[in-house]
């Protein structure tokens, strides 16, 4: 049995340590994969198919095939761009099997921290669209809220793509500082969209017991 | 929830971990933690679900959040259109596009020179020469220009007819470009075929 050698003061690979966890058994580090990116995939996947409720088929199969592949993953690559494959061929799969033409997109999940899903007017219903705006003006006005040494700091992390180390930079304090800042503005901001949140999860419970 | 999973600690760690910059000895407690508590792993989302919108990874019309800062980097990236897919010709098809465009310049000279009109020649061969890509200078070339020669006396036929008219169109409008598209792509018509 080889030793564990401790890690202290280093960055940790959060989906690797997740991955790990899932193909050490611990089923529930999947569901925490899963709510990392569930947002980031829906968004994918409905640039790809058409309809609210195909997409949502479309995104649980392919976790389904993600989780059992996922004791096969060696991690040649980051696990966002193996989901993310998964995800973009599940949904042509589907699209062939339903005879429909899928819309030619240009794959580049490396290309950003979030690939290129900028538009999804396409596809989107006008219910989403509204969920969508609501979301967007709600945390717009909780930044517009925040003290400026949180709001600068969460905007460097979030709309700029810095470091941590690179933000401490910038405001000149330390990086403990910067993420402790950032954390705090997140809070707020999921203060803000808590009731939106649950209001929609209400909504669509209604609509999936009618 | 927990007493431990509550705590700002944990939770810090959590929001951490979202960009990556979570410790590795810390992130350990911190995943225990979030397994254990539901409402900790509905928070973890609500969080990735914020930052994909402040990211621009869900909004809907492709220009990033309304209090996005005007000139950050992520500003101007959803600012940009949003690419298209690209078609992806080869140097194959570039090459026989460069050799369609020197014999465009030949056959369209000779043409005019044979009608008599010396200023056609003036009002055409300039163009596809500034537009043609260098590989159509290179000796390489030649071999292929010498199979799209030897066409058929149809297909040379329907080539030189239609140079002929393109030729007297740019004339006559003014124009110096010379449609390389419809010369590999028009069917043959019946006009063309009379001739």
């Amino acid at each position: 049995m080889t030793e564990q050698i401790p890690q202290q003061g280093r960055c940790a690979d959060t989906d690797g340590e997740l991955v790990r966890r899932v193909q050490g058994g611990d089923g529930m580090a999947f569901d925490l994969l899963y709510r990392r990116h569930c947002h980031r995939i829906h968004a994918l996947v409905a640039r790809f198919v058409a309809t609210k409720e195909d997409v949502e088929d479309v995104v649980q199969e392919a976790f389904i095939k993600a989780y059992r592949a996922l004791p096969r993953f060696r991690g040649d690559s980051a696990f966002y761009t193996w989901l993310y494959r998964i995800a973009v061929n599940t949904a042509k799969n589907f699209n062939a099997t339903r005879m429909r033409r899928p819309v030619p997109v240009e794959l580049d999940p490396d290309g950003s921290d979030s690939p290129n899903i900028e538009s999804l007017q396409d596809s989107a219903d006008p219910e989403s669209l509204l969920r969508r705006d609501e979301l967007e003006r709600v945390i717009a006005a909780a930044l517009a809220d925040l003290p400026e040494d949180l709001r600068v700091a969460v905007t460097l992390r979030e709309f700029d793509g810095l470091t941590y180390g690179e933000i401490a930079a910038i405001m000149e304090c330390p990086v403990g500082t910067v993420r402790s800042r950032i954390f705090r503005a997140r809070e707020a901001i999921d203060e803000a969209i808590r009731p939106l949140i649950a209001a929609d999860a209400r909504n669509r419970r209604t609509v999936r017991f009618r | 929830m927990s007493q431990a999973s509550t705590s700002d600690g944990v939770q810090e760690t959590l929001s951490a971990a979202m960009d990556g910059e979570a410790m590795s000895d810390e992130l350990h407690g911190a995943l225990d933690a979030a397994s254990r508590d539901d409402e900790l792993r509905a928070k973890w989302e609500r969080m990735h679900l914020a930052s994909a919108v402040m990211r621009g990874a869900l909004t809907t019309s492709g220009s990033p959040p309304a209090s996005a800062p005007l000139g950050t980097k992520r500003g101007r990236r959803a600012a940009k259109p949003s690419r298209r897919p690209r078609l992806r010709l080869g140097p194959a098809v570039a090459a026989v596009v460069a050799v369609l465009a020197a014999l465009t310049v030949v056959l369209v000279a000779d043409l005019v020179q044979e009608e008599g009109s010396p200023n056609l020649v003036a009002a055409t061969a300039p163009a596809p020469t500034a537009s043609m890509p260098a590989a159509a200078e290179s000796t390489d070339v030649q071999p292929l220009l010498q199979e799209v020669v030897e066409l058929g006396p149809i297909d040379r036929r329907r080539m030189n007819a239609y140079m002929l008219q393109h030729a007297r169109y740019n004339a006559a409008a003014g124009t110096a470009g010379i449609p390389l598209a419809r010369v590999l792509g028009d069917p043959p018509t019946a006009e063309l075929e009379e001739e």
